[in-house]
């Protein structure tokens, strides 16, 4: 039998400390999208509203065509530009095939506001990737 | 130093770059200032800390496997990550003068935002606007 959809989504790192009572409500809030090897998911400087977190397959991530990044199942992507209300910062590319749960930009702010553990768990991702690029100012490991 | 300085220096905090002033004021009245001697050791790479700091006064010098790497002064702010889970300091970070350092507990955070549901959201749209300008900056 297919792996249920509460299954899937509790791999997903930002639900570690949710109860599976609460999955079922998120799940029912979720798209599930099949993309092809190659398939651009967001594109930098564009005005989307979808909040995607991976269910398998990977995805590279770049700036002004410099990749960044890579991602795989578990992580999520597209939630600066929804939370600093501001077009997207990068491009995310799959590259490979890919299963994406989607959430649009209204569900994604009213999960934040009911699960403070959602939002405890980006927040660390977030500064953790804040870290990161503040202590590396330039020269200053040489 | 006055209160109104260190409602300054906490609003420069990346994550609290959304906070109403009211916010913030709840803020610092979690937060200890602490007069620390030139030479102390405020965190240690690979030790857990339950603490964040934001400097007031003075500078520190932040070093990984004993090479220095950066140097913070009055405004920067370190240990965030300490907040928010129980992971090992990734870097180390000494007084290298006497130092004035505003300090928040993991504790007194995590209570604040159980008490106060929409916290957690403004901290993370502070924090994804000083992103989105750190992704804007010039690729080095």
């Amino acid at each position: 039998m297919a792996e249920s959809l509460v299954d899937q989504l509790a791999c997903v790192g930002l639900f570690e400390d949710v109860p599976k009572k609460h999955l079922k409500k998120i799940a029912s809030l979720v798209e599930v999208r099949e993309v092809p090897n190659g398939e651009e998911l967001i594109r930098e400087g564009t005005y989307t509203r979808d909040f995607f977190m991976i269910l398998s397959g990977s995805a590279t991530v770049s700036v002004r065509g410099k990749q960044r990044d890579t991602m795989g199942r578990g992580e999520f992507f597209g939630e600066i530009a929804l939370l600093a209300k501001a077009m997207r910062s990068a491009t995310v590319t799959s590259s490979s095939p890919m299963q994406l749960a989607v959430i649009g930009a209204a569900d994604f702010q009213g999960l934040l506001e009911s699960e403070p553990h959602i939002a405890l768990y980006m927040l660390g991702v977030m500064a953790r990737r804040w870290e990161t690029l503040s202590f590396k100012p330039a020269g200053a490991l040489k | 130093m006055k209160k109104d300085a260190y409602l300054e220096r906490l609003a420069e905090v990346p994550m609290f770059q959304a906070l109403s002033k009211k916010e913030l004021i709840a803020i610092s009245r979690l937060v200890e200032t602490l007069d620390v001697e030139e030479g102390r050791v405020l965190a240690k790479e690979g030790a857990t800390g339950h603490e964040f700091f934001v400097i007031a006064q003075g500078t520190a010098t932040v070093s990984r496997g004993n090479r220095k790497v950066a140097t913070l002064g009055a405004g920067d702010a370190f240990g965030e990550l300490s907040l928010l889970e129980h992971q090992p300091r990734n870097a180390t970070v000494t007084a290298a003068t006497s130092m004035k350092v505003l300090v928040l507990g993991q504790r007194e955070f995590l209570s604040a935002i159980e008490t106060s549901p929409g916290l957690s959201l403004k901290l993370l749209k502070g924090m994804a606007r000083r992103l989105r300008e750190a992704d804007a900056r010039p690729v080095q």
